[in-house]
Order: C-alpha cells, then sequence, then structure tokens
C-alpha cells in the first residue's frame, strides 16, 4: 500500500459552488442504468476549482460517494486500503478519481472546504479532487444511496459500473483482503478496453446523508 | 458476511409439546450484552432442549430509542443482522426467520428493519441422543444499528439449556413469550395458489392479491408496502400506491428501479397494516407478467 503525495490540494479556497446541476428531485428516482451516458455534472472541490465530468473526456473516471464518518468508509481508509486505490490508479495520469461528499449542512459527513483541505492531509486522501455536492444535486442524479457508493465511467462518458466497492458487506477492514474488489476490477477493465464483467451491484454501506 | 455452518431449514413452530425437565433445579440461563445502543441476549423458548427435537432460540435485541437494527434485505443502505454460531457436535443452526420487517425513510432513502425491543428466531437441529444435563450453545452476533448515523456493533452471546429426557409437561418460558408471540405474528404466510398476479405496467410492477382481508372490515383503515428480497428489483423507498377493491383486492402498484431491468420474479415481503399495527405479512413470488425475456434479469 503506497501513500503518495495528495494532488495539488494546496490552492486557494474559494466559496462553494455548483454552476451545472441536473435536475432530480429523489435519489430514487435518479440515477442511470450502466451502459448509458453517465449523468454531467459541474461541482466545485475542497480547493475552490471547478470540475465537469466532461473535463475528463478520454479519461478513466471513478467517483466515490464518502462521509469520513461513516463506519464503512473508516473501513477503507483507517489503514490505508483507499488512500492506497487512489493514489495507484491516478498514478499514470489515465485514470481521474473524483471523491464526493453529497452530506448536507449539518448532518454526518459535512465539512467545509477547509475542514477537507485537513481531512486529506490528516489521511493522505489521494483522490484527485475531494467534490462538495452539498445539496446533494449530483447525488442524486446518480442516485448515490450509500457510503462508500461507486462508479466508474469511461472515456467517452458511458457509465461502466455502478455498486458496491466490494463483495463483502461489513465494516470490517479485516475482510477487504478476501472480499472480490469490483472497483478494482471495473477500473482495470475499462482501462484496457474490456468489458466490464460484473457491472452492477446493490451497494453497501451508511444511506448518504442529503 | 458468511452464515457459517448455518443451514436452511423449515420448522413449523411447535405447539403443545408435552416433555418433562429432568432436574427441576436447571434452568435456562444466558446474559444479556450491551454494546453501544443495543441490548442483546440469546433466549429460549421452551425451558429445556428434547434429543431429536428441533428448539427454538431467539436473538433478543433491545434498541435504544429511536435507532434501528436490519431485516435480511436491509434497503438502500445498512446490513442485516448476522450470526456466526459455535454449537457443539450434532447441533445444527438453521438460518433466522426472519420476522416481517418496518419501513423507515431518511432524506428519500430506505430502510428495512427493527426498532424497540424485537426478537429473531432460529431453529437449531438436535440431535437424537444426547449426553449431556446441559448444553452450551455460543454466537458471535454482528449488526449495525441506524437513527441518522450508524455504529457497527456485536456481542459474544451464549445460552446454556438443559436437556429434558422424561415426558411430562415442557414449559414455555414465559418472561419471553411476548417475543415469540410478536415473531410469529410477523412470520410471513405463504399465499395461496392463484391468489396473486405481478404485472410490468411502464415502468412500475402492479402487485394485485386476493383473498387476504375479510369482508367487512373497515377498508380506509388498511395500508400495505411490499418489501423486496432482491434490492434491484424496485425502487426500495417512495410511495408505493395502495388500492382496495371492493372485490378485497389489494393493488400496490411499485415504482421501478431506474438502474436495472425489471425482474423476471417478484419476490418479497408484502405487509399488510390496519391503522397503526401490523394485520399480516405474505411470502410473495410470482412471475412478473409483461417483462420481456429480452429485459430479464
Amino acid at each position: 500500500m503506497k501513500f503518495a503525495a495528495f494532488f495539488g490540494l494546496t490552492g486557494l479556497v474559494t466559496a462553494l459552488a455548483i454552476v451545472a446541476m441536473p435536475v432530480a428531485s429523489d435519489a430514487a428516482k435518479g440515477g442511470v442504468a450502466t451502459g448509458e451516458p453517465a449523468p454531467a455534472f459541474t461541482l466545485t472541490d475542497s480547493n475552490g476549482i471547478e470540475h465537469s465530468l466532461s473535463d475528463f473526456a478520454g479519461k478513466t473516471v471513478v467517483l466515490e460517494w464518502t462521509n469520513h464518518q461513516c463506519p464503512f468508509v473508516k473501513k477503507f481508509y483507517d489503514e490505508g486500503h483507499m488512500q492506497g486505490w487512489q493514489g495507484e490508479y491516478t498514478a499514470e495520469g489515465d485514470v481521474v478519481w473524483l471523491s464526493i461528499c453529497s452530506s448536507a449542512p449539518g448532518k454526518q459527513g459535512h465539512l467545509s472546504a477547509n475542514g477537507w483541505n485537513q481531512k486529506i492531509q490528516d489521511k493522505g486522501i489521494n483522490a484527485t479532487a475531494v467534490l462538495i455536492d452539498e445539496d446533494g444535486t449530483v447525488g442524486r442524479a446518480y442516485a448515490a444511496k450509500t457510503t462508500p457508493h461507486i462508479y466508474v465511467i469511461d472515456g467517452e462518458g458511458t457509465l461502466r459500473y455502478q455498486g458496491a466497492i466490494d463483495s463483502i458487506r461489513s465494516t470490517k477492514t479485516s475482510d477487504i483482503d478476501s472480499a472480490t474488489n469490483y472497483l478494482a476490477s471495473a477500473v482495470d477493465a475499462v482501462r484496457v478496453g474490456s468489458e466490464v464483467v460484473t457491472d452492477t451491484t446493490t451497494p453497501y454501506g451508511c444511506s448518504v446523508k442529503y | 458476511m458468511q452464515h457459517g455452518e448455518t443451514s436452511l431449514c423449515f420448522y413449523a413452530v411447535a405447539a403443545g409439546l408435552v416433555l418433562s425437565v429432568l432436574s427441576p433445579l436447571s434452568v435456562v440461563h444466558g446474559q444479556a450484552v450491551r454494546d453501544g445502543q443495543v441490548e442483546a441476549e440469546l433466549i429460549s423458548e421452551y425451558s429445556a432442549l428434547v434429543p431429536g427435537q428441533p428448539h427454538r432460540l431467539g436473538l433478543r435485541l433491545q434498541m435504544d430509542q429511536g435507532w434501528h437494527t436490519y431485516w435480511q434485505n436491509p434497503g438502500d443502505s445498512g446490513i442485516a443482522t448476522n450470526i456466526r454460531w459455535d454449537l457443539p457436535g450434532g447441533f445444527v443452526a438453521c438460518e433466522i426467520d426472519w420476522p416481517a420487517p418496518d419501513y423507515f425513510e431518511l432524506s428519500g432513502l430506505a430502510s428495512y428493519g427493527y426498532e424497540g425491543e424485537i426478537v429473531l428466531p432460529i431453529f437449531v437441529e438436535v440431535p437424537e441422543t444426547v449426553d449431556a444435563a446441559e448444553v452450551t450453545w455460543r454466537a458471535t452476533v454482528d449488526w449495525l444499528v441506524c437513527k441518522e448515523t450508524c455504529v457497527p456493533g456485536g456481542a459474544e452471546l451464549f445460552v446454556t439449556l438443559p436437556v429434558a429426557h422424561h415426558f411430562g409437561s415442557l414449559s414455555r418460558d414465559t418472561r419471553h413469550a411476548d417475543l415469540f408471540t410478536w415473531a410469529d405474528h410477523r412470520t410471513p404466510r405463504e399465499l395461496s395458489e392463484g391468489f396473486g398476479e405481478a404485472e410490468l405496467i411502464g415502468d412500475d410492477i402492479r402487485l394485485t392479491v386476493r383473498g387476504l382481508l375479510p369482508q367487512g372490515d373497515d377498508s380506509a383503515s388498511f395500508s400495505a408496502r411490499f418489501f423486496p428480497h432482491d434490492p434491484q428489483s424496485i425502487a426500495m423507498s417512495g410511495e408505493q400506491r395502495f388500492t382496495l377493491t371492493d372485490g378485497r383486492e389489494i393493488i400496490l402498484d411499485l415504482p421501478g428501479n431506474t438502474i436495472s431491468p425489471p425482474p423476471a420474479r417478484l419476490s418479497g415481503v408484502l405487509v399488510i397494516h390496519q391503522g397503526g399495527d401490523l394485520y399480516s405479512s405474505i411470502e410473495i413470488n410470482l412471475p412478473v407478467r409483461g417483462v420481456a425475456a429480452s429485459d430479464r434479469k
């Protein structure tokens, strides 16, 4: 497991604003089937920088819904598993990893931009960026239900995987090594242009705190 | 989580067992364990076990006010309570006979589970011969308990049971009788052949069932919710439009899942409430008409 330095997250923190929003009212009604175009979005990261899905055309994009206080998220961060995957996959530049927090202000897992930058430093988070979705618009557009909830999008903007991070539905870090890692299987397949064998699973975790 | 040595086995609830406890001094004992927001205990329906007779235990869970643990399909988030057994040779624990769950919704996401004090019943197969005055069964239990936030918890539990060898009157343990009665009331009944249909209508699945409600009951007081076994078969949260026809047919329109094709079969538990109380629950396993073969999962 390696802990690469985090990616350029030392910039200026500006006000957070979502500029372009897909329209959806309810997490249950949003979402698209795997194989369909992934919903477009623009969100601001913890450094005040805007990111649109369309910015990453040609790259494999991982969306990871997160809530740093959720025990299912801690399972993957406490001993560096998630940070390791983030570092490994983004190292060659063809994979973009966006951690998205849809916790509403006042709800579990919500952090200010400053709070996120501190958390990125403390935890050694290696995501390309942490995107703040505090009104839940993007979460609902993807029907993100749990933390973690994983989406993998190919270079054409097609959703190629959605669901659980792995196969053992627990909060125990000790289960990670014996689980089937759906995230890794999907990213590995999309990177080399192969079919994702298991392309939709039921996510597990805490509910997203909309 | 795997279920270890548990097996699927089906037993009717024993009624009127007439056997006696060998030693009147020996009693069932175990210990309640608290972890966080939950107190857990293994309890026994009867005061002793009888060789060759399946014996019903319960995992009693007492959740703090406002907290819930989860059903076998936890809903949009959460995790089912899990039991790993450590039993002496010859004893085999069956799967949990899940009582019908309640519905909780937070920010548009569904949770299927239980609040308050509940019991999850489990039958244990008992060998024909037991060469001991008492036996101890142990279990490691894991749960997730949530209110707005979620906390994983667990306990190492045991229950020691006297072994009865003589016929007489084996008593139901009065301390826990109400909890087993609660669970029995929530055990889904089978739907009689020909009394239900499921049909794809647009993106929704229409579930129609007959013969569950007696004539003359106050229609206005009934409501129903379907809890799927397969999390991807329908959208688990949100309104399920309920209609009760003059012919006492229950019609429930279940919103489709936006990310998966419709299921070839609809499988789950239909829970009917009258007023605030659970009236009955029915196991549903029906083919879904109108799902094209090419669409089937």
